[in-house]
Order: structure tokens, then sequence, then C-alpha cells
């Protein structure tokens, strides 16, 4: 008996000092997981919101596939998921995890091909991308990066998958990607979303949209949400000009309300 | 030959080769069959440790299969995942492989081939659900594969082990199974070999002890006979009709007998001839016999006599040596007085012609008995083995050159010329001993020579690296009956008669002394002409030799130049003998300006020697109280004493104690008889003031 008390309570003295901490956290802030290719504008968006609503919003910024993951499993607790892809947002639903009424795609998103901002590198033509002035191909994940995904389905639809297979190489998640394509060489390109280029890359090339699905961004409150308000507050905040207005800047192309 | 004759060994060795060859036709053909299946065993042995072996290795391909598929899985690279997609391929291919190996050779063994081509079937399942997995992976669809491959290890896998674990288990089970077999196997025929061995050895026994019985009986059958026949029975013929070599010596006993019988009668008359010889001659050995007794006896008898007289001789000769030893000690005191006091007259000017030649002989007489007692002593030393000789390294020449001038006064006397020729060379000896050899061989050779002859000194070149110094005379001669006797002692032929001096034992000491120096003396002569003697001793080859340079006793280096405190000019003497007294102070008394100071026991000296301070000390060693090196360590212990000559003054003369009083402190040795001139040259070099007489 000695012994147990001992050793027990200072854990339970530290536990309920970090709880003590978190509290306010917990109670008020709202939880957004969103695809990594929408944090940089959501974050813009959830400025004003927070500015005029007082309440403090947090991010996990992740590839789609994996937050739906993460989501499922219990790994991440999020009241708002947004995901770059319609397959995930079909997952979820499926799983019922989400509420199917408050889905909506608010944005969409185009595909480009893209270089190191000093690559002397220039294509005309999608198709060069099987030609070697093309050495290495870097494109998202598809099992879990929807702009892999999409990149892929291009690649196919045009017959040229077979042949650049052997110069593909995967990145799990856009930001990711967008770093070292920013440090690669002249020879290799990435084909992402024209909104995740920032300072290092510049797009060389447009990829077809008739070659993929349409690109499109869907959001929607959690079941298990812990804020459910709050969601359905910022999810209305998203259809104002204001809102549409930060995703038009940054490059998406906000959807009829 | 007679076809019906078996021999003896016949008869033992045919049925004992039989058994022999038949055992040895089991043993072969048992163990040719223990190989047969020890051949089949190790053979499926064998074959069960190659299958462990290759499900080892296709477990193990099978592992490293799956850790570069996982691999391909994470892959982000299509290079890279070519690379693994070539390697699994080997990999595959391997697996395969081993699979095929395992049909061909299992494909008699039934049980285990069901088996094999059950995991042949697995693995090619497996593999072809592994190629779409890493289709789906090499496309990118990471997802996909990866729900494929977790399908492939929950579903096939497990099962594909199982198996792989079953055959190994059987392969296990065979091997054991094999052990099992071989130990039983040799069970069984070490059970055989048991038998065999028993079974033949027991036939070999009977038919042994077959052959011995009716062997034995038959041999009886002959003992039985001659038993009879001994016993003087009737001589029937003896029978054993087999025709073998029992059957001949039946025959043979069968002649004998008749040529016993004859030879009998013959042998009965000379028995009767012979046993009146036997009683004649028991007599006369009888006879013998006690006479051969007797005489044992009387033998005994004497040797036990000779014996008794020997010892007897012994115990004289011990008695008479300890006596000589004794008596000298004795006379040498006297003899002291007497020697001293003849040197006082003798230097005394007061004394007429008549009265100065009596006290010559005295002087003479005296010094002759001392040299006699001397030799007297020494010889009593050497006898009983109490003489020290060192033997060191000499220079010959210059031995022999201060020999020659001890000798040449005598020699002149009876104008006698010494010659020789002496070489340059070094022998081993003791320097003094040797000295003494020499000076009486040479002294013998003058004395015994006639007036105006000669005597050679010279050195030859001896046997066996020795040095010969021969001493060569031209006297009468001694004859040869007499030489033999020349060495014994108290012999001097019949110079007892002559005029000439001598002890008689200067020879015995010589030949004595030259013996311990490991060397050899000896003589020749021819009477009329002259007798030459010598002596050889070990000769040193080396030229490299350093003389061993003893300290040289010279009074002039001890440090008797003392300057004295003015007006002290005394001597002390101390001296419990008072004969020497007197003597040591007739001897001081030519001397005025010196005052002699006697003291007559250890005690009164020393207080004496502190009161005075002498100039000089004579000190006797041999004291009642405290004998003199004891005084000496008293006086040098004293301030008084320290820087005073001390001179030993001792009748103990031997060459070691002298060099012991030096190595004690004392500034000189004097020996008794006091050596006058010694004493007065010791005086004088105090430089005390003259004073006029």
């Amino acid at each position: 008996m000695y012994r147990y008390s001992f050793t027990a309570v200072p854990g339970l003295r530290l536990l309920s000092f970090l709880a003590v901490l978190l509290l306010p956290y917990t109670g008020h802030a709202l939880t957004i997981a969103a695809a990594n290719s929408t944090c940089e504008s959501l974050s813009v968006v959830g400025e004003l919101y927070s500015r005029q609503h007082g309440v403090r919003i947090e991010y996990i910024c992740k590839s789609s596939g994996l937050l739906a993951k993460g989501l499922e499993g219990k790994a991440i607790q999020a009241d708002i998921y947004l995901s770059a892809s319609e397959e995930w947002m079909e997952k979820m639903k499926q799983l019922g995890l989400l509420e199917t009424g408050s889905v909506f795609a608010p944005w969409s998103n185009t595909l480009v091909v893209a270089v190191p901002v000093n690559s002397p590198l220039t294509l005309s033509r999608w198709e060069e991308l099987a030609s070697g002035k093309v050495q290495h191909i870097m494109i998202g994940d598809p099992g879990t990066a929807p702009f892999g995904r999409y990149a892929k389905e291009a690649l196919e639809a045009s017959k040229l998958w077979e042949q650049v297979r052997v110069k593909i190489e995967t990145k799990k998640h856009i930001t990711l990607l967008a770093e070292h394509l920013a440090a690669a060489d002249p020879h290799t390109v990435g084909i992402l979303f024209k909104t995740n280029l920032g300072s290092g890359l510049r797009a060389v090339l447009t990829v077809p949209p008739t070659l993929h699905e349409p690109i499109n961004y869907y959001i929607g409150r959690l079941k298990d949400a812990a804020e459910v308000d709050q969601a359905e507050r910022f999810l209305r905040f998203l259809r104002t000009e204001e809102a549409r207005k930060v995703f038009d800047d940054a490059g998406f192309t906000p959807n009829s309300p | 030959m007679d076809a019906r004759y078996k021999s003896l060994f016949r008869q033992l060795a045919v049925p004992m080769l039989l058994v022999g060859l038949m055992s040895l036709a089991v043993t072969t053909y048992i163990s040719l069959q223990l190989r047969e299946s020890i051949k089949n065993i190790s053979g499926f042995a064998v074959t069960s440790q190659t299958m462990i072996q290759r499900l080892q290795d296709m477990d193990k391909l099978l592992i490293e299969y799956r850790a570069i598929a996982l691999k391909h899985l994470a892959a982000e690279n299509a290079g890279v995942m070519q690379q693994q997609r070539g390697l699994l391929e080997l990999y595959r291919r391997d697996v395969t492989e081993i699979g095929h190996h395992l049909v061909i050779e299992h494909q008699e063994h039934e049980d285990v081939l069901d088996d094999v081509n059950k995991l042949n079937g697995e693995l090619a399942h497996y593999f072809t659900r592994m190629t779409e997995v890493l289709a789906l992976s090499g496309d990118f669809e990471k997802e996909a594969a990866f729900d494929s491959f977790r399908v492939i290890e929950r579903d096939l896998y497990p099962p594909l082990q199982n198996t792989l674990a079953s055959l190994r288990n059987h392969a296990m089970a065979s091997i054991e199974a094999s052990r099992t077999a071989l130990l039983i196997e040799a069970r069984d025929n070490q059970i055989m070999a048991l038998v065999l061995g028993v079974g033949g050895g027991v036939a070999v026994i009977l038919v042994a002890f077959q052959f011995t019985r009716r062997l034995t009986r038959r041999l009886q059958n002959i003992l039985h006979w001659s038993d009879q026949f001994a016993h003087g029975g009737d001589s029937a013929v003896l029978v054993d009709r087999r025709a073998d070599e029992l059957g001949d010596v039946a025959t043979a006993i069968n002649s004998m007998a008749v040529r016993i019988d004859e030879a009998m009668n013959e042998l009965k008359q000379a028995k009767l001839d012979a046993e009146q010889h036997a009683s004649d001659l028991r007599v006369a050995e009888s006879s013998l016999r006690n006479l051969n007794e007797e005489l044992e006896e009387r033998v005994r008898e004497r040797t036990t006599e000779m014996t008794r007289a020997k010892d007897e001789a012994e115990k004289a000769n011990m008695a008479k040596s300890e006596f000589l030893s004794r008596m000298s000690h004795e006379l040498r005191t006297p003899m002291n007085a007497i020697m001293g006091f003849a040197q006082l007259l003798e230097i005394d000017e007061t004394l007429n012609a008549d009265q100065k030649d009596s006290v010559d002989e005295i002087r003479k007489a005296s010094k002759h008995l001392l040299e006699l007692i001397n030799e007297v002593l020494d010889l009593s030393k050497i006898e009983s083995g109490k003489i020290d000789i060192s033997v060191e390294p000499l220079e010959i020449k210059p031995l022999l050159r201060e020999i020659c001038t001890l000798v040449e006064p005598m020699a002149q006397q009876r104008n006698i010329t010494l010659l020789g020729e002496v070489n340059d060379c070094q022998l081993l000896g003791d320097r003094t001993r040797l000295k003494q050899v020499l000076l009486n061989l040479t002294s013998n050779a003058i004395k015994y020579n006639r007036d105006g002859g000669i005597v050679r000194i010279d050195t030859l070149p001896g046997e066996n690296e020795r040095v010969r110094i021969s001493i060569t005379d031209t006297g009468d001669g001694i004859p040869e009956d007499q030489q033999s006797e020349l060495f014994q002692p108290f012999n001097r032929l019949d110079a007892e008669q002559s005029a000439i001096e001598g002890t008689g034992i200067g020879l015995v000491i010589s030949k004595r002394l030259i013996e311990l120096m490991h060397g050899s003396i000896g003589m020749c002569s021819t009477p009329g002409e002259g007798s030459t003697f010598w002596i050889e001793l070990p000769k040193i080859v080396a030229t490299e030799f350093s003389p061993h340079t003893k300290t040289s006793i010279a009074v002039a280096d001890t440090g008797l130049s003392v300057t004295a405190p003015p007006g002290a000019h005394s001597v002390l003497y101390i001296d419990d003998n008072p004969a020497n007294l007197r003597l040591v102070q007739q001897v001081l008394a030519r001397y005025p300006q010196v005052e002699l100071i006697t003291a007559q026991n250890a005690w009164e000296g020393v207080d004496m020697a502190i009161a005075k301070r002498p100039r000089m000390i004579l000190l006797d060693i041999n004291m009642p109280e405290m004998n003199g090196y004891e005084v000496l360590s008293v006086l040098r212990g004293h301030e008084c004493c320290r820087g005073t000559p001390i001179i030993a003054f001792s009748a103990a003369a031997m060459d070691k104690d002298i060099a012991r009083g030096l190595a004690a402190g004392f500034d000189d040795y004097l020996t008794k008889p006091l050596d006058i001139k010694h004493l007065m040259t010791l005086v004088e070099q105090l430089e005390l003031p003259t004073v006029a007489k």
C-alpha cells in the first residue's frame, strides 16, 4: 500500500495539472481537419471568423486520405472535415462519420505541371512528359493524396502512364512535394494544385481539365463534433462573399453558392 | 606312409579348423548384412538431413522475400521499385527451385511426397498473389497493394509455414528413427556376435576336451605299464595299436624294455663292484675333510693375530708421532735459551779464541738440534694431515737462484762448484714448501759430495706437462740395495758413522710435501760416480701468467721510523717467560740509550704501556691471562700506543702464524728462538740518538 501511493500520487498530480491547462482550449476551440492544399487559405478565413465570433480555431493539416483514416480510427478529434477529393468524402459518408446534410463543395482547383523557379525547362504540350526532356515526375501518392490521384488519372486517360511510370516518384502530401520539387534538378517536374506553387515553383503547363474528374473540395460537419453550433456557423461563413474572395485570391475557383 | 596313420596334430587340428571356419563364415555373413542395413539407414538419414537443410533455406528465402516485398510496398520511386522487383523475382525462382529439388529427391517417399506437393502448390499460389500485389504497388496503388498483402499474410502465409513445419518434423522424425534403427541393429549384432563367440568357444572346448581325455587315457595306459615295468612286474608287451605318435611311442618303449632287461643284468654286477669302491672312498674323504677343517682354523687364527698386530703397529705409530710432536715442542723451549745465549756469547768481544770455538760448537750443535726438532715437527704434522699446502703458480728461475744464494756459503766451505741449466718456466707448487724441499735436496747434494766436487741443478721437461728439477752431485753414490730405503724416516743409511750432519728425515718430508703438491720425487745413483735426485711438478703452459705478488714483509714499510717525543727511549717487553726476558735484556744492553721495561704478565704490560709511553713494544703471543692478540687490540685502542710499533714475539713460527700476526696489526713478527740480528735491526730503525758507550 505504501509503495502504491508513493508512485501513483505524483502521476495523478501531473495529470490534473495538464487538465487545468488544457481546459480553455478543449472547451471553446473549433477544430478543423483540412486537406494540406487548403490550409493556408483556410487559416486566413479562420482568422476573419475568429475576429468576428471570438472563437479560436485549430487546424489539423494532412493529406485527405490520412485525415479520413485518422478520424475513422479516432486518432484525430475534429469538428469539421475538409477533403480535397470526392472519393474520401464519399468514404467518410459511407462510414457514417459525417452529417450528410452539411456536406457541400465550396471551391474547385486546377492541376498544373510545375518546375523549380529557376529551371530552364519549358513544356508546350502535355505529351512532352513522355519525352527525354523530363526524367523525373513527382506526383502525390495516388492512394492517399487526391492531387496524386487526379495526376495519375490524367496520365492514364492520355495513355501516357505506362510510358512515364518509370519516371514517377510519389510524395505523401502536397507541401512535401512542393518542397522537394523546389530543390530538384532541371529534368524534374511535378504535378500539383495551382494553389500550392509557393515561391519556389513556377507552372509550365496546365493539366487539361478534361483528362480528370473535376477537382472539387468537399467540407462537412463531423457527427461527433464537440462544437456543433460553432461548426455549423463556420460552414455558413464559408459561403459568404468575404470568405469566397479569400479562396478566389489564392487561386481556387469558388463554386456557385 | 600308412594311409591309416593319423598324427595327433591332425586329430586335434582338423575338428578345430572346422569349427573356426564355420564361425568365420557365419560372422562374415552377419557383418555383410549389417553393413547393407547400415548403408540403407544412413542413406535415409542423409536424405532427411538434406531435406531439413532445404527447408531451412526455403524458410530463410521466404523471410527475405517478404522483407523486400514490404520495402517495395513502401517505396515511392519507380527506379527503386524496379530493382526490388528484380531481386524478388530471383528469390521467387530460388524458392521454387528448392521445391522442385524436394520433389525429385523424395520421389520414392510417398508419405513425404504428398506434403512436398502440397507445399509446392501453396508456394505457387502465394507467389501468384504476391505478384499481383507487387503489380499494384508498382502502379503506385499502394493502398490496394497493402490491403492485398495483408490478406495474403493472413490467409496464405500461415498454412505455408505449417506445411514447412510438418515437413521439417517429418524429416526430424525420420532421422530419429534412423538413429534408433541403427542402435537396434548394433545391439542385435552384438548379441549375435556374443552367441557366435560363446558357441564357437564351447565347440572348441568340447573338441579339446574330448581329444585330451582320449590322449590322457592312452598316456595313463603307458604310464601304468611303465610303472609295472619299473617295479619289476612281468614284462608283458605294452599294447597301443593306434597308428599315431603314441602308437609309435608304445612300440619304442617295447623295444627299449627288452634292451633295459639286458642292461639291468649287467648293471647288477657293476653295482656290486661299485659299492665296494664307494665304501673305500668314503673313508678317504672323511679324513681329508678333517684335515681341511684343521687348516682353515689355523688360517683364521693367524689372520686374527695379524690384524691385531697391525692395529697395534698403527697405534704405536700414532703414539710415536704424537710423542715426537709433543717432545719437539718441549724441546724447542729450552733450545731457545741455549741458542740465544750462545749467540750472545758469539758477539761478545771479550771471549778468547778457544771459548769462541766452544761457543761456535754449542751454536752449531743446537742449530742442528733445532733443525731436527723442526723437521720432526714437520713430519708429524704432515702425517697427521695438519699441514696447509697452498698451490700457486711459481717462477722457477728466481726460486732456484734464491736456493743457490742460500747454499752458496755452504758450498764454498767445501770448495764445491754449483752449476746448472735452468729454463724460464712456471710450475704449480707451494712456494715455502717447495723451497724447503729444494733446499733439503741441494744441501744434501753438498753435504754428501766430495770436497771440490760439483753440484748441478737442471730443469728438464718431464712427462705429462710436468717440469723436472734434478740435482746431481759427484759424491760416493748410493748402492742399489739401499736406494729403496732412502725415503724411510730416520734412515741415514750409513751416514751415522760419518761426520756429516743430518736428521734423517729430510727426504721423507720432501717426499710427502712433493706428493701433497701433486708432484713426484725420485732418484738414481751410480756408486762411485754420484747421485741424481729429482722432483717433478705440474707445469703451467699459459704464457700470460701474472705472478701473484705477495705483500712483502719489509720492516722499512711498516712505519717503524716514527719520530718520538724527545726523552722517551724506552722499549717495553711483555712476556711471562723469564728466560726470554733475560735474553732480550742482554740484547738491548748493547744500546745504552734504550731503557728496557719489562712486564711479567699482560695486565702489567698494558699498565706500563699507558704509564711509560714506550718507543716500541715487544709482545709475547702465548700468555696465560690474556693472549698477545687481545693485548694488541687493547693497546691499539688506547691513545698511548696507536702509533707505537708493536712487535709480536712468539714460538708459533709457521708462515700462517706470521701472516695472521701481521694481519692482526703487529708491525713485525719475531719468532722464537730469537733472531737477535732481526731484533737489533728493529731497534736501530728507531733512529735513537747515539750515545757513547
